[in-house]
C-alpha cells in the first residue's frame, strides 16, 4: 500500500513538473522569476543527487556511485556556471556549458545502465565491456566532432548522442529476478528521451538563434535530472519494508555485498535448479521414494508411493510416517531404525518388511539414508520402498517349484535344446548311481534306449518337432550298465519367446511295476486257465460220470425189470436203493452240467426285451401254474442286454421257486422293476413260506437245500445258477423275506443306455 | 413191414466202444419187430475195415444201417462218418449218430457230414430202450432205402 501510494505521489509530481515544463517551453508568458526558482530547483536536486551518491560513495565506497558523484558534481559545477554567466555575453558559453553538461549526464546515464545490468556483465562480461567500452568512445568521439563542429560551423551534432545510449538500454536482461533493473532500464531511457529533447532544442536555438529554445532546453535538462530524482525515490520507497539486502541490492550495497548476494542469487538459481532436476527424478522414478526430516514427517515424495499406498498428498504431506494410512508403517522397529539413519548417519540398506496394503501382504524392501545438509540443522533422510512381492512370490515359486524336482520321486532331467544334459534330480541320480558330473553334457539318447529310437532321436535332435511330446516305456541304462524300464514324458521347453530352449523328460521308474503287471497279468492268465479248466473240469466230470453212471442206472433198471421178485425180498429193496441212487446221481450230474454251462456255454449279450423273456417263462411253467392256481402280476419290463437263454432260466428258477415254495394260500408272484445307479433292478415277490434270516447268504450256494426232499423235492441248484447267471451279467441277486410271509427276490441287470454309453 | 424182413434178417453195424452200451442196444434190438442182426466193431478204424471188407471182415456183408458212436478209439466218429459219406458205395447207408454228446458243435458237424440222424443216448434205460426201437422201426421197416 505504502510503495502504491508512493508511486501514485511520484508520478503525480512528475506529471506536474512535465506539464508546467512543457507549459513554459510552448508559451513564454510565464514570468521569468518563476522560471528562475524553477531553474534554481533543478540545481538544487541536482545538488541533492551528487550529495546522495558523494555520501554513498563515502559510506559504502561504492566505485558506480562515485564515478556517479564525479560527474554529477561537474554537471552541478557546470550549472552554476550556466546560471550566473549573464546570457546576452556569454550565449555560446552557455551553449557550450549546457552542452558539457548534458554530455556528463549521458555519460553517467550510461553508466547506471551498464552498471544496472551486472548480471549481464557477469554472464557475458567480454560483450558487455566492448560495448560499455564502445558506447564511451562514441559519445568521446561525438563530443570531440561537437566542439569541433560547434567551434568552426556553429553547428551542434550533439542530438545524435542519446541515440548512441539506444543499443544499452536494449540488452535484455536475462537473468535478472529483480523487476527494480527492469525498472530502471526503461526509467533511465526515459531520461535518455528527455535528454535527447533538451539537445534537440539546444540545437535549434543555434540554428535559429533563438533564446526561447534555448530555455526550453533548459527545462528539459532540468526534466530529466527529475526523472532519475523520481527513478531514485521511485526505487527507494518501493524498497522500503522489504529486506535490507534487496534495498541494498538497489542503491545501498557496496559492491562486494551485492557480488555477494548476485552469487548467492546465481547459486540458488543452480540450486533452484538442480531442485527442479531433482523433483523431476524423485516424481519420475519407478520406486516410491519418501523424503522424511528428523522427526519422521514426510515432506516430499512421489507419485509411485501413492499409488502403491493407495494416499494423495493431503493424506501423506507432513504428516508423520506411523500416522499416514492405516497405520502400516507403524512398525517400532523400523521407526526406531529410521531415527538411527537420521540421528547416527547408518544407512539402511535392503531391510526386507512386510505391510499389509488393501487386505494383502506386500513384502517391500526399504533402502534409507541420509541427506547431507549444509546449512540447515536438521536432518532429511530419503527412503526408497521396493515392492518386492512380486519377486518374492517369483522367487518362492522357483524355490517351491526347485524343491518339488528335486524331492520328486520321478526321475526329472533337463536337456538343451540339442539333448545334452542341463540338469538331473537326485531321484535319477539315485536311480542310475551316476553323479552330476559324469552326465553333464552328456547326450540323454545315450543314456536310454528305446524301441523307437529313430523317432526319439529325431524328437531331440530335429528343430521340426517342437510341439511333439513324446511319451511311451523305454528301457535306461544305469551306470553300471544294468537296464532299467522307464515309462517317460520328453516333452518340449520354450522360453518367452516361444523359441525351444531344452527338453524336460521325466522317468517314472517301472521297472517294479512292469514286473508286477507282468506277475499280475500271469496270474490273471493263471487264473483264467484254472477257472477254465475248472469249468471244463465239471463239465468234463459232469460228463463223463454220466457215462459210467448211465451203466449203473441202465443196468440197475433192467435188472429190476427183469429180476425183480425173482429173488427175494431183500434184493428188492437193494435194487430199488441202487436205482433209486443212480437216478439221484443222475439228477446232480446233470445240474453239476448245467451250473457249469452257465460260464463254458453262455451265449453273448444282446438286446433282450424282458416282457419277451417272461412270456417264454409263463409258457414253460404252465402247467404248474395251473397246478398251483397261481397269480402272476407282471408290470412292463424293460429291455436289457443280456444273454437270453440265461435270463430265461434265472426268471424260471425264482419264479418256479415262487411257485414251489408255497404254503396252503395259492401263490401270488408279482415281477416288477425300476431303474437304479444306471442298472434296471428286478423283483419278485411271493407270498411263500419265506427264508428265515440265517439261511438267507445260504440259498444261492451250489446244491443248499432248506427243505426236505419230501415236501419240496430238488438237488439245490436253481438259486445257484441264477446267481452265477447274474454274475456273468456283472449284477447283484439277494433276497428280503420273512418266514411265512413269502419272499422277495432282487437282481440287478445291466440298462441299455449304460451299455451303450 | 417190410417185405425184405421176411426174406433176411437186417444187417446192422454198430460202431461202439462202450459194452454196456452195446449190451443195451442188443437187450433193444432183442425186443424189436423187424428181424436183425448186430454186427459190432469197438474202433473208428474197425467200422471202415468193415465196411471196405477189409481182413477180418473180409465175409461180412454190407449193413442196411449204421449206428455210428462219436467218441471212438483211434478214428473218431466224425472221421469214420466222413469217410462212410464221401466214399460212393457207402454213402447210401444209412448212418444213425447214437452218442452221449448233446454238443450243438457234435450236432452241427454231424449233419454238415451227411449223418441221416442225431440221437443222444437217453440216461434212462425205457427211453433208450424206446430210442432204439424207434431207430429200428424208423429205419427198417418205415423208410424206404435204395436197394443195391
Amino acid at each position: 500500500m505504502i510503495a502504491e501510494k508512493n508511486k501514485i505521489f511520484i508520478i503525480g509530481i512528475f506529471t506536474i513538473t512535465l506539464t508546467f515544463t512543457l507549459a513554459i517551453s510552448l508559451n513564454y508568458r510565464i514570468p521569468r522569476e518563476i522560471l528562475l526558482a524553477y531553474n534554481w530547483f533543478t540545481l538544487a536536486i541536482t545538488l541533492f543527487i551528487s550529495s546522495f551518491f558523494l555520501i554513498n560513495y563515502i559510506v559504502k565506497k561504492n566505485r558506480l556511485f562515485s564515478t556517479m558523484s564525479l560527474f554529477f558534481s561537474c554537471i552541478v559545477i557546470l550549472e552554476i556556471i550556466f546560471h550566473l554567466t549573464p546570457k546576452e555575453k556569454f550565449g555560446l558559453f552557455k551553449s557550450f556549458a549546457m552542452n558539457q553538461q548534458l554530455v556528463l549526464a549521458y555519460l553517467s546515464a550510461a553508466i547506471c545502465l551498464i552498471a544496472s545490468q551486472d548480471t549481464i556483465i557477469k554472464t557475458k562480461p567480454k560483450i558487455s565491456y566492448s560495448f560499455l567500452m564502445l558506447t564511451l568512445g562514441i559519445i568521446s568521439c561525438s563530443f570531440l566532432i561537437n566542439e569541433v563542429g560547434l567551434t568552426f560551423f556553429k553547428y551542434n551534432w550533439l542530438p545524435i548522442l542519446p541515440l548512441t545510449l539506444l543499443p544499452i538500454a536494449f540488452i535484455r536482461i536475462k537473468r535478472s529476478k529483480y523487476w527494480a533493473d527492469y525498472f530502471l532500464q526503461y526509467w533511465f531511457l526515459l531520461f535518455i528521451g528527455i535528454l535527447f529533447s533538451a539537445q534537440l532544442l539546444i540545437g535549434l536555438s543555434s540554428i535559429l538563434n533563438n533564446n526561447q529554445l534555448l530555455y526550453s532546453a533548459d527545462f528539459f535538462k532540468g526534466i530529466s535530472y527529475i526523472v532519475i530524482l523520481c527513478g531514485i525515490f521511485f526505487q527507494f520507497y518501493k524498497t522500503l519494508g522489504k529486506s535490507e539486502l534487496q534495498a541494498n541490492n538497489l542503491f545501498l550495497a557496496t559492491e562486494e555485498v551485492r557480488q555477494e548476494i548476485e552469487e548467492r542469487e546465481w547459486t540458488e538459481e543452480l540450486l533452484n535448479e538442480s531442485r527442479l532436476f531433482s523433483e523431476s527424478i524423485v516424481e519420475s522414478i519407478n520406486e516410491p521414494l519418501l523424503v522424511l526430516d528428523s522427526e519422521l514427517k514426510i515432506i516430499k515424495t512421489n507419485h509411485s508411493f501413492y499409488t502403491l499406498f493407495n494416499l494423495n498428498p493431503k493424506q501423506t504431506l507432513n504428516r508423520f510416517l506411523n500416522e499416514i494410512g492405516k497405520g502400516e508403517w507403524n512398525n517400532q522397529e523400523l521407526l526406531s531404525n529410521l531415527k538411527s539413519v537420521i540421528n547416527d548417519d547408518v544407512h539402511i540398506k535392503n531391510y526386507e518388511t512386510s505391510i499389509k496394503l488393501q487386505h494383502k501382504s506386500k513384502t517391500i524392501l526399504l533402502n534409507a539414508r541420509r541427506i547431507a545438509q549444509k546449512d540447515i540443522k536438521t536432518n532429511l533422510l530419503i527412503l526408497t520402498i521396493n515392492d518386492i512381492t512380486d519377486l518374492k512370490k517369483a522367487q518362492e515359486n522357483a524355490r517351491l517349484l526347485a524343491r518339488g524336482v528335486e524331492s520328486a520321486l520321478e526321475a526329472i532331467i533337463l536337456t538343451d535344446h540339442n539333448g545334452s544334459i542341463n540338469y538331473v534330480n537326485p531321484a535319477y541320480l539315485n536311480l542310475t548311481s551316476f553323479t552330476f558330473t559324469e552326465l553333464k553334457g552328456k547326450k540323454l539318447n545315450t543314456l536310454i534306449s528305446d524301441l523307437n529310437e529313430i523317432d526319439f532321436k529325431n524328437l531331440l535332435l530335429s528343430n521340426q518337432s517342437e510341439n511333439k511330446i513324446w511319451t511311451g516305456e523305454a528301457t535306461g541304462y544305469k551306470k553300471n550298465g544294468s537296464a532299467y524300464e522307464v515309462y517317460m514324458t520328453i516333452a518340449p521347453v520354450y522360453d518367452e519367446f516361444q523359441k525351444l530352449e531344452g527338453f524336460v523328460s521325466i522317468q517314472n521308474d517301472i521297472t517294479e511295476l512292469k514286473k508286477a503287471k507282468e506277475d499280475l497279468a500271469q496270474r490273471a492268465t493263471e487264473l483264467a486257465r484254472s477257472n477254465a479248466e475248472l469249468e471244463q473240469f465239471a463239465y468234463v466230470a459232469s460228463h463223463d460220470l454220466q457215462e459210467p453212471l448211465r451203466m449203473v442206472s441202465s443196468f440197475c433198471q433192467l435188472l429190476k425189470k427183469r429180476y425183480y421178485d425173482k429173488l427175494d425180498k431183500d434184493a428188492n429193496e437193494f435194487i430199488d436203493f441202487a436205482v433209486d441212487g443212480a437216478k439221484r446221481m443222475q439228477t446232480l450230474i446233470s445240474d453239476l452240467l448245467l451250473y457249469s454251462r452257465v460260464g463254458t456255454r453262455g451265449k453273448p449279450f444282446a438286446k433282450t426285451d424282458c416282457n419277451d423273456i417272461i412270456n417264454k417263462v409263463l409258457k414253460n411253467l404252465q402247467i404248474s401254474i395251473e397246478d398251483s392256481d397261481a397269480t402272476i402280476n407282471i408290470k412292463d419290463l424293460p429291455t436289457t442286454v443280456a444273454d437270453e437263454t440265461q435270463l430265461v432260466q434265472l426268471f424260471q428258477n425264482i419264479i418256479g421257486n415262487a411257485i414251489k415254495f408255497r404254503n396252503s394260500k395259492s401263490p401270488e408272484i408279482s415281477v416288477a422293476s425300476k431303474r437304479k445307479n444306471g442298472q434296471w433292478q428286478f423283483s419278485i415277490k411271493d407270498n411263500g413260506i419265506g427264508i428265515a434270516p440265517k439261511y438267507q447268504n445260504k440259498i444261492f450256494t451250489i446244491f443248499q437245500r432248506l427243505e426236505n426232499k419230501e415236501n419240496y423235492p430238488g438237488t439245490g441248484i436253481g438259486l445257484a445258477v441264477c446267481k452265477k447267471i447274474i454274475e456273468r451279467h456283472r449284477g447283484k441277486i439277494w433276497v428280503k423275506s420273512e418266514p411265512g410271509k413269502g419272499c422277495a427276490f432282487y437282481f440287478t441287470l445291466p440298462a441299455l443306455e449304460g451299455i451303450n454309453q | 413191414m417190410s417185405v425184405d424182413s421176411f426174406e433176411r434178417p437186417i444187417e446192422i453195424l454198430m460202431a461202439e466202444d462202450n459194452p454196456g452200451d452195446i449190451r443195451l442196444t442188443r437187450e433193444a434190438l432183442k425186443d424189436g419187430k423187424v428181424s436183425n442182426s448186430l454186427n459190432v466193431v469197438n474202433n473208428g478204424s474197425d467200422a471202415l475195415a468193415y465196411l471196405r471188407k477189409q481182413p477180418p471182415f473180409e465175409n461180412m456183408s454190407r449193413p442196411d444201417l449204421i449206428l455210428l458212436d462219436l467218441n471212438l478209439p483211434k478214428i473218431n466218429g466224425i472221421e469214420v462218418l466222413q469217410e462212410i459219406k464221401t466214399d460212393e458205395t457207402l454213402k447210401l447207408i444209412p448212418v444213425v449218430i447214437l452218442t452221449t454228446s448233446k454238443s450243438e458243435q457234435d450236432i452241427t458237424s454231424s449233419y454238415q457230414n451227411h449223418a441221416n440222424c442225431y440221437i443222444t443216448k437217453p440216461v434212462d434205460l425205457d427211453q433208450f430202450m424206446s430210442a432204439i426201437n424207434a431207430i429200428d422201426n424208423f429205419w427198417l421197416s418205415i423208410v424206404r432205402l435204395p436197394t443195391e
